[in-house]
């Protein structure tokens, strides 16, 4: 059998552990709410484009996930002409790894000024119980 | 009266706690239902632990006021990062909350009119 007193002391016990859960709760929140923002806020997804007589490389760089678990998952290249007319079209999986490669050829009668591309990459990030499929433009850079 | 500042301050920490919740609930450990339901057990003790009824509705009231603009500056200095994806699915979210927020605010500002209303 419980006294009185006891009561009251569980009880406050109660209330004092609601008290601490949400404190926790929140404060665990703004902890993690900030670091994800501030992490994911430097991630980027880089894409150096190389003209070759003829053909082109390119390769895809994903970085700048510190301490955040990435798999990237695929990306897309357009490559345009001054009016917006799409002249090539690179995609490909990823398989994970966050630097690939790819080589296709150039269409010939375009000179290398008039080739404009963009891009993105279907990155999937995982952070302790954050599961993310994030949607990075690209990067592009033409050499 | 230190009773009373310190409910006031316990049912700050349950309304903007909550409104956290409702906004950010992902990236919290415990579900938003749970932390509702830590809040009333708070919002029950504040009613127990104060004398009069009078009493603890002064300090929900005013707790709830203080914890609604609390939020929205606190809320706004979490965001000064954007991401996209979450400002995506907040702004919907953050637009509802305030609408209940400000609509209970009335309510509640109107019911006090009424409660203490000199009687003739």
């Amino acid at each position: 059998m419980l006294s009185p007193v006891k009561r009251v002391d569980l009880r406050k016990l109660v209330f004092w552990i609601a008290l601490t859960l949400v404190v926790m709760n929140y404060t665990a929140g703004v902890f993690v709410y900030r670091n994800y923002a501030r992490k994911l806020s430097n991630a980027k997804a880089l894409c150096t484009v190389r003209f070759e007589d003829g053909s082109i490389a390119g390769k895809i760089v994903v970085e700048g996930f510190e301490g955040l678990k990435i798999r990237p998952v695929d990306y897309q290249v357009y490559f345009y002409d001054r009016r917006g007319n799409v002249l090539k079209m690179v995609s490909n999986s990823m398989f994970g790894r966050s630097e690939v490669e790819f080589v296709t050829s150039a269409w010939t009668g375009y000179e290398q000024r008039d080739w404009h591309a963009e891009g993105y990459s279907n990155v999937s990030v995982e952070w302790l119980w954050l599961k993310l499929n994030l949607f990075l433009p690209l990067e592009v850079k033409i050499e | 009266m230190k009773k009373i500042v310190f409910f006031a301050i316990v049912m700050v920490i349950a309304y903007h706690a909550a409104v956290f919740e409702l906004l950010l609930n992902k990236f919290s450990p415990l579900p938003a239902s749970l932390v509702w339901i830590l809040s009333l057990v708070l919002s029950w003790w504040a009613g127990h632990g104060l004398g009069h009824f009078s009493k603890t509705l002064w300090v929900l009231g005013l707790s709830f006021v203080v914890a609604g603009i609390l939020s929205y500056v606190l809320i706004g200095y979490y965001m000064k990062e954007t991401l996209q994806f979450v400002v995506q699915t907040l702004t919907m979210k953050a637009v509802s909350v305030s609408l209940l927020l400000f609509f209970t605010a009335t309510v509640m500002s109107a019911f006090f009119g009424f409660m203490f209303k000199p009687r003739k």
